[in-house]
């Protein structure tokens, strides 16, 4: 199981929704909310409602939904070690503790595939050390760098023979070497890149685009999910007698708006782009 | 195994808390250690070297529920300080992809920084102790999976501490109840109710520590078996073609 990263960027960069134009200080901030959501809210129908209703937002956004929930899967996996040893005789305490895994990842997933990484690191990029903020870009860089020389360096095993179903100690070895090659490769085109920003005037600071905190009509969208969502779960806590005894609607709710967002994404014009059935890709 | 795979709103809050405090401070001292020096040469090696655990990271090896780290050859190739800094921004970034929880990077932080430094420190002291006796990639693999094993250790130290208090989790949502789900009337009385988690004889809702120790050493042992091998091979091939990256001053 792999998180495509190439994918993510993709999306974030190339794709064009509500979501994707509004702010992405608006953004960081609606995750915050849901994540501390996520945190607070020990209820399972609670932490369904805010999946399924963060599910229907990236639904509604036309991007690959279901692969992007399949990323958003993969933290569930290792939370089920941690679930097996909080077992206490009920099957719900490891359903929440997976579910708020999944929940929060498909959040910052939300966050990611609709804001270039750039513009997220630009939020954060003041408070940070020099050096913390280089290391920031130059990994990102560096991860497409990575990505393409991988993809070449699997190719050439490939062709040469250096990966075979029976000798996998031979395996191990040269993917080993490969690993090594693909440092020392990377490393010398990540320091072309470096000597090439000094070049141009790099002197240690970079300038983040101001467009992350650029307020528009669109940072609505992320900014009312967030507070509604928080807002669910801080009643249910603090009001809890009153608001559980809703809990069916509040999930029929994020029922219905998921399906609201298929439709949307297969009805409504414009949705030719991508043949209406993006989600299901 | 190495990092923390626990989702947000599990642990107690003073440990999250804690755990981020604690990562700002070492933060904050590794960024001056290095400011003062001439990082034209180190920072591509940051980026690289980040980039490669965060790609490794994302490849999954399903039945023993492990990834390949690097942090180990990582610590080596960039010293201590840096080495934290590239534990820090590989969480950052595993974090906002939905790999690891927001709420635990300082934690993550810290366990993956400990593989970059103790990685770090103890392959100098072997190859000093020890010279060309056994080898730069049997060193190697032997500090990684000392490595690994104390960071192991510092995880599910981290996840025992946690349950120091286990009253103070309940206001923070790891404590849950059995539900129902309900669709109540709002002039009184129920329409509809679901009991789909009925009230069970419920244990204590504490980590078993044992159970998640024997768990975490169990499959770790393959991991850390695959990943010393991998550094070891690495570290090998690095020493043949550039011996100078693995020469890092701390």
């Amino acid at each position: 199981m792999a998180v495509d990263i190439g994918s993510i960027d993709h999306w974030a960069n190339n794709w064009d929704s509500y979501m994707h134009r509004a702010s992405a200080l608006s953004k960081v901030v609606a995750v915050g909310m849901i994540i501390a959501a996520v945190v607070v809210t020990p209820d399972f129908f609670t932490l369904l409602t805010i999946y399924l209703a963060t599910a229907a937002a990236i639904v509604s956004t036309r991007l690959p939904a279901l692969r992007i929930m399949a990323v958003g899967a993969y933290p569930a996996v290792f939370a089920l070690l941690f679930a097996i040893s909080r077992w206490d005789g009920t099957i719900l305490t490891p359903m929440v503790i997976i579910l708020k895994a999944l929940a929060a990842a498909l959040a910052t997933l939300m966050l990611i595939t609709t804001t270039p990484y750039p513009a997220v690191f630009a939020v954060i990029h003041g408070l940070l050390p020099r050096v913390v903020g280089d290391g920031f870009f130059l990994t990102y860089r560096s991860t497409f760098v990575l990505l393409d020389l991988a993809g070449n360096l699997r190719m050439a095993l490939r062709l040469r023979g250096g990966l075979s179903r029976r000798d996998y100690v031979g395996n191990v070895k040269n993917i080993s070497m490969g690993l090594g090659l693909l440092l020392i490769r990377s490393l010398a085109l990540s320091q072309r890149v470096y000597d090439a920003m000094r070049i141009r005037g790099y002197s240690g600071r970079l300038v983040a685009p101001l467009a992350w905190r650029k307020v528009t009509a669109y940072d609505i969208v992320p900014l009312t999910m967030g507070l509604l969502l928080l807002g669910l779960v801080l009643a249910s806590r603090f009001f809890r007698e009153q608001v559980i005894q809703y809990n069916g609607f509040l999930l029929m709710l994020s029922i219905v708006a998921l399906l609201g967002a298929i439709a949307y994404t297969r009805l409504a014009p414009g949705a030719s782009l991508t043949g209406g059935r993006a989600w299901r890709r | 195994m190495s990092h923390i795979h626990i989702p947000d709103g599990v642990l107690p809050f003073w440990i999250v808390a804690a755990g981020w405090v604690l990562t700002v401070v070492l933060l904050m001292l590794a960024a001056r250690s290095v400011s003062g020096r001439d990082l034209t040469d180190k920072l591509p090696l940051l980026g690289v070297m980040s980039a490669t655990m965060i790609v490794l990271m994302m490849l999954e090896i399903v039945p023993i529920a492990y990834h390949v780290n690097l942090s180990v050859i990582t610590g080596i190739i960039l010293g201590p300080a840096l080495g934290f800094i590239a534990a820090f921004i590989v969480n950052v970034i595993l974090a906002l992809v939905g790999h690891g929880g927001v709420t635990v990077i300082g934690l993550n932080t810290l366990v993956v920084g400990t593989e970059t430094v103790v990685g770090y420190y103890l392959f100098h002291a072997a190859t000093r102790a020890l010279g060309n006796r056994l080898g730069i990639g049997l060193i190697a693999a032997l500090v990684t999976l000392v490595t690994l094993l104390t960071s192991s250790a510092v995880m599910i130290g981290i996840v025992g501490i946690s349950n120091v208090n286990p009253a103070e989790q309940a206001p923070l949502g790891a404590i849950v109840e059995p539900e129902a789900l309900s669709f109540g009337n709002p002039f009184g009385g129920q329409i509809l109710v679901f009991e789909l988690f009925p009230r069970a004889e419920q244990r204590p809702t504490t980590v078993d520590l044992a159970t998640f120790a024997r768990l975490v050493l169990f499959l770790g042992m393959f991991g850390w078996t695959l990943e010393a091998v991998l550094t070891g091979l690495i570290a090998r091939y690095l020493q043949q073609v550039r011996p100078d990256l693995l020469a890092a001053k701390g």
